[in-house]
């Protein structure tokens, strides 16, 4: 069967509009106040390097494999494949928390009468028409995707600095607490979420039709979609001051409400709806093929959307059961999960993998030496 | 084929039937445009202000509005506990208007009315807040409008009117009153509106025959809250240089007396671009801030016995001008001062440019370290054009 292929930039859009994805609309890095922007961008900067590191640990785990076998090839086959299980399941409890945030959402902003259920349904639906499709779908449609949400947060962001409340000044004094507060932001929620999910890459990387061209350019759009969360952190501290902006739960809309541009575009957090359902969708879309595609190959199941349907009954078993109230649903996302779990899974292993795959390299070349002598 | 047809069957069964779910028809929602909030011996009383819709063509004797009123221990209860008296479901959607009670900012403070604000998602955030003076928030919605056909609508044309023209009141948002409060350099303010005549004949139909109207609502100054309690009011005059000082002024009308000593006559300078700018700091524990201004006006109405053909003449007309600003500003931060509160927001300058020293007096800002700040003002007023004429005499 012949393996399908998407190009450097359908993978670069799917990294935008994965990171973007649930971050836009939630306010980022509001424990250091007014300088969450810094905190947002020392992120970025730390992001792009774990992207680095986990290119060289896709490079060093033989190119063209799976996620799977990159980490047999670390430890052994079982050990491997125990890592690579938990890791899938990791996915699919990702892709659950994104279900239901994005749920949380629609049900604040649009439709507060509807129940979660019915909107959880009607969104993994769709991730499963997605995945049956395959991957080229996935890359062709996050293209298209990704230059509506940028044409429209370009769109976004120029009204906003015409607005007659924004004020550069309520970002100043810079650094007015020092640099503790950002650090707390920086370490460990902002480069666990969005930056250190980037992991989930691992498994798309095999499907590049040029991998080396994708290694040198890569990098950018980690930097493109930091660039935006960090404007959008000066949106709102600049707008709402940053002693209000911590109160909002989507600061985001909030200042997105107020966009009055020549009296003429008005009401555009309708749009930014809009926004956050495609983010949603492709990050869940992301986490789930990865998840199936993974638990396919360790089942052994002969077609791959055979496991569609077990995998996104239990994303959709999991969202409804365990994540039904907001307020305990964001306590254990920023203060639980990335210290836990985020951190084990994102920089733990990867980087226990790296350094066995490395010495093994290492070991090879050694040893080829040894035979040539 | 077959899984066409069940897949079509299902949709054309779905879409004959399960609209009739969920419906929202014109004819069930009562639109809100204003609220009007009060306090009433420890109970909120929500009056709300709903459209009357007539049909376009035959346009009947009904009132464009009516008032109802509801009185709970919070907001939102008395705001549900309306549907006991009208007919259709209150969609908030569409609140242009939140009028304050001054009874609520005097007793118990305004955050929570800002709170159920803010945190009512149906609200539009784009709405206008106004607090009232000497009369009830009820009261100010039940008055008839004169042109507009709905009367919160003509509040909110009249406040945009007065931005555009004579300054003396601008547009606050729920977000921005908000920032203001929780603001430790600044202080919050609402402008006020009040009634003119009597109450029980605002509300008649009877008003509206006569071609001078004996009863209707104005602007008139702002209010300043003390955190989120009323703390002073500021005057007409007062209110337009205050948003000169902040910056804010976009056209505007000002007047200065012709002589130095002779009281009598004036002349006035229509003003088209203005500009304020203000550094500080604190030095030993006593702030000393610099006020730059700069204005541009035309000349409008010159009653004085001067002669403006001659540079000199001009000379002196923008003089007095300057003169007259410098004094309107001393006033009003005389009473800034006299008040203990910084409404202006000098306490954000500080914060701004001089950090280390804001640290240290935060906490006594506002009620004592302010009020021994010294200022230096400096104007600027540049005539650009003197009508059509040069009459002088």
């Amino acid at each position: 069967m012949e393996i399908k292929r998407i190009g450097s930039l359908e993978l670069a859009s799917m990294i935008i509009l994965f990171q973007l994805g649930s971050s836009i609309v939630l306010g980022m890095g509001m424990e250091a106040k007014k300088d969450a922007w810094i905190a947002i961008g020392i992120s970025t900067l730390i992001g792009i390097a774990i992207h680095f590191c986990y290119v060289a640990l896709y490079r060093t785990g033989g190119a063209g494999k799976t996620f799977t076998s990159i980490l047999q090839e670390a430890f052994s086959r079982p050990l491997g494949i125990f890592f690579a299980g938990l890791y899938y399941l990791y996915f699919l409890y990702l892709a659950a928390r994104v279900t239901a945030d994005f749920a949380f959402f629609i049900n604040e902003v649009l439709l507060w009468s509807v129940s979660a259920w019915v909107i959880k349904l009607s969104i993994l639906l769709l991730v499963a028409y997605v995945c049956f499709l395959g991957i080229e779908t996935l890359g062709r449609s996050s293209e298209a995707l990704s230059f509506m949400t940028i044409a429209f947060l370009i769109l976004v962001i120029v009204s906003i600095f015409f607005l007659e409340d924004f004020h550069l000044n309520n970002l100043r004094p810079i650094l007015e607490n020092g640099y503790t507060p950002i650090l707390k932001a920086v370490f460990p929620t902002l480069i666990t979420f969005p930056f250190g999910e980037v992991i989930v890459f691992l498994c798309y990387y095999q499907y590049l039709k040029s991998f080396s061209s994708f290694q040198k350019h890569g990098w950018l759009a980690v930097l493109i979609s930091g660039s935006i969360l960090m404007l959008i952190a000066i949106l709102n501290v600049g707008f709402l001051t940053a002693e209000l902006a911590k109160f909002f739960i989507f600061p985001f809309m909030k200042t997105i409400e107020h966009i009055n541009f020549l009296n003429f575009i008005r009401h555009l957090e309708l749009l930014a709806v809009l926004i956050f359902t495609i983010g949603g969708l492709i990050k869940i879309s992301i986490f789930s093929f990865a998840g199936i595609q993974g638990l396919a190959g360790i089942f052994k199941v002969k077609k791959d959307q055979k496991m569609i349907l077990p995998f996104l009954l239990t994303v959709y078993i999991i969202s409804v059961v365990f994540m039904n109230n907001f307020i305990i649903h964001l306590f254990i996302g920023l203060k639980i999960v990335p210290l836990y779990i985020h951190l084990f899974f994102q920089l733990f292993i990867p980087i226990v993998c790296l350094i066995l795959l490395v010495l093994k390299l290492l070991w090879r070349k050694r040893k080829r030496l040894m035979h040539t002598t | 084929m077959k899984t066409l047809g069940i897949i079509t069957f299902l949709s054309l069964v779905a879409v004959l039937s399960l609209g009739n779910l969920n419906r929202n028809e014109l004819n069930e929602i009562a639109l809100v445009y204003a609220l009007g909030i009060d306090m009433d011996s420890d109970n909120y009383a929500v009056s709300l202000q709903v459209i009357n819709p007539q049909p376009p063509v035959n346009p009947t004797d009904k009132m464009p509005v009516i008032v109802y009123e509801a009185k709970a221990k919070s907001m939102g209860k008395a705001v549900e506990m309306v549907s006991k008296k009208i007919s259709r479901q209150l969609s908030p959607a569409q609140v242009q208007l939140i009028i304050i009670g001054e009874k609520v900012a005097e007793t118990k403070g305004v955050n929570n009315v800002l709170n159920y604000i803010l945190r009512e998602p149906g609200l539009s955030s784009m709405l206008d807040i106004l607090i009232t003076k000497d009369m009830s928030a009820t009261d100010a919605l039940k008055v008839i409008s004169l042109m507009e056909d709905i009367p919160g609508s003509e509040i909110v044309k009249t406040l945009r009117n007065t931005e555009d023209n004579w300054g003396s009141h601008q547009r606050i948002v729920p977000t921005q009153l908000k920032a203001d409060i929780l603001s430790r350099g600044k202080e919050g303010i609402i402008p006020t509106i009040v009634l003119y005549g009597k109450e029980n004949s605002a509300e008649e139909k009877a008003l509206l025959e006569t071609t001078s109207p004996k009863a209707y609502l104005e602007l008139s100054g702002l209010t300043i809250l003390n955190e989120d309690k009323k703390a002073g009011w500021l005057n007409d005059n007062e209110s337009r240089t205050y948003y000169l000082i902040k910056n804010k002024l976009k056209h505007s009308y000002f007047s200065a007396y012709c002589t130095d000593n002779d009281d009598k006559e004036e002349f006035g300078l229509t003003i088209i671009h203005s500009k304020t700018s203000i550094h500080g700091m604190i030095n030993n524990g006593k702030p000393k801030f610099t006020i730059n201004v700069e204005l541009t006006g035309d000349l409008d109405e010159l009653n004085c016995n001067m002669d403006i053909t001659k540079p000199e003449g001009i000379k002196k007309v923008e003089k007095l001008m300057e003169k007259e600003i410098e004094t309107s500003f001393k006033d009003l931060l005389e009473q800034s001062q006299s008040m203990n509160s910084d409404f202006i927001g000098f306490g954000d300058i500080v914060r701004i440019e001089d950090k280390v020293n804001w640290k240290k007096y935060e906490d006594k800002w506002q009620s004592e370290i302010f009020s021994t700040s010294k200022f230096t003002i400096k104007t600027k007023v540049l005539v650009r054009n003197f009508g059509d004429t040069n009459l002088s005499d």
